[in-house]
C-alpha cells in the first residue's frame, strides 16, 4: 500500500469530486486509502505524522445518547467483523463544541483479494438537530400535560378518539386500549355523546373554540361536574382537541357564592330596616325600598346628595365623628339615635347602625347603614313622659289633699275635742257643786271656752273657704302695690322696732288672687316683725325672682329664727307656736300654706336660731299651670 | 303635817281652762294634803323639776301629762324622762289626752313606765280613785 504525497490520497475523479456525498475507502484495518473533497470538507481530514486510520483520526459519538464510541463500536469495525454492510448509521462528531451529524453507508469491498471498506456519508446535522428540538418540545409538552389536571384527546370529526394526553391515567374513563379509535357514541350514553358530537362538528364548522358543562351520570363520578372544551386543530383537517376538566369545586363555589349573593339580596332588598351602602364621602351607593319609605327620598336622590344634607343639624357632628372612627378602624360598628330630614320637611327619629366594609389591605371601602324608624316609639315615650308629669302632678295634688285631711282629723281631735271636753267637764262640775263661787268661776270659764270654740271654728271656716276656692278671682297683681297696702297695717310696729324693709321685685306682676297674695305677704311680714331679736333692729328683705316653674317670693328676716330640725314638720300646722314668751295663735302660717297649696304652689323655710329665717313662696300661676297639664 | 307627808301632783297641759278645772277638782280631795303645780308646756315643767326635788315626800309624786303641746309634746317629754331612771322609779306618770288616735295608743307601749291613760273629758271621781289607790 502506498501513500501519496501527504499520505492521504484524494479521489481525483471529476464525478466523484462533485458529489455531495463524502466518499472514503479504507483497508481492512481502517487505514484511509482514498477520499474525495467532500469527505475532506466534512471530516476535516488532514494527514498526521502518526496515523491515517479513520477511527484514530476522528472520535464518533452515538446519535442515541451522545456517548463517545470506542473504535470497536463504530459501524466500520462491525462491517469488517460481521462481514456485513452497515447502512444509514448516524454518527456524530464534535466540531467547535458542537455536534455535526453524518449518515454513513459502509460497504465491504474486495480488491486484489484484499478486504476494504467503501464509506459514503452525507451531512445530516440540520435534520438531526431539528429532530432534537422536536424531541425537546415533545418532552416539554409531556411535562406541560403532566402539570395539567385535564384530559386532552385528539378526536376526529366523527367523534373517534385518536390520541390522548393526561397526567393521571386513572382519570380516563376507560383504558386507552378500550377507547382509542372508538367513537364517542360507542363509549358514552347518548345524552352526553350526541351533544358532544354536535359540539365537535359546530366547532369545526365555525372554526371556533366551544364548550359545554355537564354533570356525570356514571356511578364512579356521581355528581361531579365536568367541562368539555372543543378546539379545532388547525394543522390537522377534521381533527379537534377535546379537553375535559373537572370543575366540580368551581361549580360548587359558584353555587355557594350565588346562594350567598341571593341571600344578601333577599336580606338587603326585603329587609324591614332601611339599608344603604354609603360611600366614605357620604353618598348612597345602593339602597333598599324601605329606606325610601322611611325618608321619602328616591335612591337617585340619595346617591347625589350626602347623608349630612338630610341629617338634623344638631346630630351631624356626632354622626360624622363616629363614621370617621369606623373608617379608621377604631370601632367595629356603632348605633346612634338621630333625626333625618324627611323629604316632606319634617324630622324622623331613627336608630341608625353603621358598620364599615374593608378590603384585603384593610382600607375601608364603604359603609353599611341600617336605619330603623323609631319616631313612633319616640312619640310614645314623649306621651308617656307627659303622662308621667301629669300623674305626678295629680299625685302631688292627692298627697296634699290626703295630708290636709289628716290635718283636719288632728284639728278635730285636738282643737275641737279639747275645748268640747272642757265644756263638758265644766258643766259636770257646775251641776254637782254647792259652792256658789266655784259655780260663778266655772260659768266664767264656760264663757271663755265657748268663745275659744267659736274662734277656732271661725279660723277653720276661713280654711274651709280656701278649700272650696271656686269663687276666687284671679287678677293681675302688682307686688309693689300689694306690699304698700300690707305695709300700712304694720306701720306702728315698724316704727316701734325701728325696722328697715328693703324690697326688690324682679318679677313685678303676678296673675293671682289678690286677697291671697295680701294674706301671704301680711302673715310673713307679721311674723318677721313679731319674732325679732332684742339686741338688733329688724332688717327685712322682700324679693321676687323668676324661676323655671314660676315666680319665687322670699321674705328674709334677722330675727329669732326657728329650731328647724325640731319644728319643721309642724311649722305650717294649725295652731302651732314655736316661740316661748309670745302670745300667738299659730294660725297664720297654716292659713297661708293652705292658700298657697290650694293653688298648686309651695311654701318652705330656711332658718337658723338667733340669726333669722327666710320664707320661700313658689307660686304656681295659672298661666303656667295650664300648659303643663296639657302636656 | 310636815311637807314630807304631802303628795306632789303636777299637771302639764297647754289648755288653761283644763288646768283651772283640774285645780278645782284637787281642792275637793280631802284624804291628804296635796302640793299642786301646773305648767302650760313641758319645757316649763322640766325647768321646775330641775330646780325642785319633788321625790322627798313619802308618797310618790304623780304627773299628769297632755300629749299635744307646743315646743315639746308629751311623748317628747317621756323621751327625756326615760333616761332619768331614778325619777321614773319614784313617780307615777299618767297621760291625759283627748286623742283616740291609733298612733298615740301605739306610742303608749313604748313607755312601760307610764301608769295609765286618762281620756278627756274625765270626771273628778276618776282622779280621786287614782289618788286614793297610789300610796
Amino acid at each position: 500500500m502506498h501513500l501519496q504525497r501527504d499520505s492521504l490520497s484524494v479521489l481525483s475523479d471529476q464525478t466523484v469530486n462533485t458529489r455531495l456525498e463524502g466518499l472514503i475507502t479504507t483497508t481492512d484495518d481502517g487505514t484511509i486509502l482514498l477520499f474525495n473533497k467532500r469527505a475532506q470538507e466534512l471530516l476535516d481530514l488532514e494527514s498526521t505524522a502518526t496515523t491515517n486510520k479513520l477511527h484514530d483520526l476522528i472520535t464518533f459519538y452515538s446519535a442515541d445518547d451522545l456517548s463517545e464510541l470506542s473504535p470497536t463500536e463504530t459501524p466500520f469495525f462491525s462491517a469488517l467483523s460481521k462481514n456485513q454492510n452497515q447502512n444509514e448509521i448516524i454518527l456524530g462528531r464534535k466540531k467547535d463544541q458542537e455536534f455535526r451529524w453524518y449518515q454513513f453507508n459502509v460497504h465491504l469491498t474486495i480488491e486484489d483479494n484484499k478486504k476494504g471498506l467503501s464509506i459514503s456519508f452525507i451531512d445530516v446535522s440540520k435534520l438531526v438537530n431539528k429532530n432534537r428540538v422536536l424531541e425537546d418540545k415533545q418532552h416539554q409538552l409531556q411535562l406541560l400535560v403532566a402539570s395539567l389536571n385535564d384530559l386532552v384527546f385528539e378526536v376526529t370529526d366523527t367523534g373517534v378518539f385518536k390520541n390522548y394526553w393526561t397526567n393521571n391515567p386513572d382519570l380516563l374513563f376507560y383504558t386507552p386500549e378500550e377507547f382509542l379509535n372508538k367513537s364517542l357514541t360507542e363509549l358514552f350514553p347518548p345524552d352526553l355523546a350526541v351533544p358532544a358530537l354536535q359540539l365537535i362538528q359546530s366547532s369545526l364548522k365555525l372554526d371556533r373554540e366551544l364548550k359545554m358543562d355537564f354533570q356525570s351520570n356514571l356511578k364512579e363520578h356521581k355528581d361531579k361536574w365536568y367541562r368539555l372544551q372543543i378546539k379545532p386543530i388547525h394543522r390537522a383537517l377534521n381533527r379537534v382537541a377535546l379537553v375535559i376538566s373537572d370543575i366540580t369545586k368551581q361549580v360548587e363555589s359558584n353555587e355557594k357564592s350565588k346562594f350567598n349573593e341571593h341571600k344578601f339580596n333577599q336580606a338587603f332588598y326585603l329587609s324591614g330596616l332601611g339599608i344603604s351602602l354609603t360611600s366614605l364621602e357620604g353618598y348612597c351607593i345602593e339602597s333598599n325600598n324601605m329606606l325610601t319609605k322611611i325618608l321619602g327620598y328616591s335612591h337617585e336622590e340619595m346617591s347625589t346628595t350626602k347623608f349630612t344634607d338630610r341629617t338634623h343639624p344638631d346630630d351631624i357632628d356626632k354622626d360624622v365623628e363616629l363614621r370617621e372612627k369606623l373608617v379608621r378602624g377604631e370601632i367595629e360598628a356603632f348605633t346612634l339615635q338621630k333625626r333625618y330630614l324627611h323629604k316632606l320637611g319634617h324630622f324622623v327619629w331613627c336608630s341608625v347602625t353603621v358598620a364599615a366594609v374593608f378590603d384585603n389591605a384593610n382600607t375601608a371601602q364603604f359603609l353599611i347603614v341600617q336605619v330603623q324608624d323609631i319616631s313612633e316609639s319616640k312619640k310614645n315615650i314623649e306621651i308617656l313622659k307627659r303622662q308621667k308629669i301629669e300623674s305626678d302632678l295629680v299625685k302631688i295634688d292627692l298627697e296634699t289633699k290626703i295630708r290636709q285631711l289628716e290635718e283636719f282629723a288632728n284639728i278635730l281631735a285636738h282643737d275641737l275635742k279639747g275645748p268640747l271636753s272642757n265644756i263638758q267637764m265644766l258643766i259636770d262640775e257646775i251641776k254637782v257643786t254647792d259652792d256658789e263661787k266655784i259655780k260663778a268661776d266655772f260659768m266664767n270659764l264656760l264663757d271663755i271656752s265657748s268663745d275659744n270654740l267659736t274662734e277656732t271654728l271661725h279660723d277653720l271656716g276661713g280654711i274651709l273657704d280656701i278649700k272650696s276656692n271656686n269663687s276666687l278671682i284671679y287678677e293681675q297683681c302688682n307686688f309693689l302695690d300689694v306690699f304698700k297696702k300690707v305695709q300700712q297695717q304694720f306701720l306702728e310696729e315698724i316704727q316701734q322696732k325701728n325696722a328697715t324693709i328693703s324690697i326688690e321685685f324682679n318679677v313685678k306682676d303676678i296673675y293671682y288672687p289678690k286677697i291671697y297674695l295680701e294674706s301671704i305677704l301680711s302673715n310673713l311680714l307679721s311674723n318677721a316683725l313679731r319674732f325679732t331679736a332684742k339686741d338688733r333692729a329688724p332688717r327685712i328683705e322682700i324679693h321676687t325672682h323668676l324661676e323655671q316653674e314660676g315666680t319665687l317670693l322670699t321674705v328674709k328676716d334677722n330675727g329669732l329664727g326657728i329650731n328647724l330640725p325640731k319644728y319643721k314638720s309642724e311649722l305650717f300646722m294649725f295652731k302651732k307656736v314655736f316661740h316661748r314668751g309670745f302670745e300667738t295663735k299659730g294660725v297664720g302660717l297654716f292659713l297661708i300654706r293652705y292658700q298657697i297649696e290650694s293653688l298648686g304652689g309651695k311654701i318652705d323655710v330656711q332658718s337658723k336660731i338667733d340669726s333669722g329665717s327666710t320664707f320661700y313662696v313658689k307660686f304656681l300661676e295659672k298661666a303656667y299651670k295650664d300648659p303643663l297639664i296639657q302636656l | 303635817m310636815t311637807p314630807e307627808t304631802k303628795r306632789t301632783i303636777i299637771l302639764i297641759d297647754d289648755n288653761a281652762i283644763l288646768r283651772t278645772i283640774f285645780g278645782h277638782m284637787l281642792q275637793g280631795f280631802t284624804d291628804y294634803e296635796i302640793d299642786f303645780h301646773s305648767f302650760k308646756n313641758a319645757l316649763d315643767a322640766l325647768d321646775f323639776l330641775d330646780n325642785n326635788d319633788i321625790c322627798q315626800s313619802l308618797m310618790p309624786p304623780i304627773l299628769f301629762v297632755d300629749i299635744n303641746m307646743p315646743f315639746m309634746t308629751g311623748w317628747e317629754l317621756m323621751d327625756v324622762l326615760e333616761n332619768r331612771t331614778d325619777f321614773i322609779k319614784r313617780t307615777k306618770i299618767f297621760i291625759v289626752s283627748s286623742s283616740t288616735s291609733k298612733s298615740d295608743q301605739e306610742q303608749l307601749a313604748n313607755y312601760p313606765f307610764i301608769s295609765g291613760f286618762i281620756l278627756k273629758p274625765f270626771g273628778k271621781e276618776s282622779i280621786y280613785e287614782i289618788l286614793k289607790k297610789i300610796d
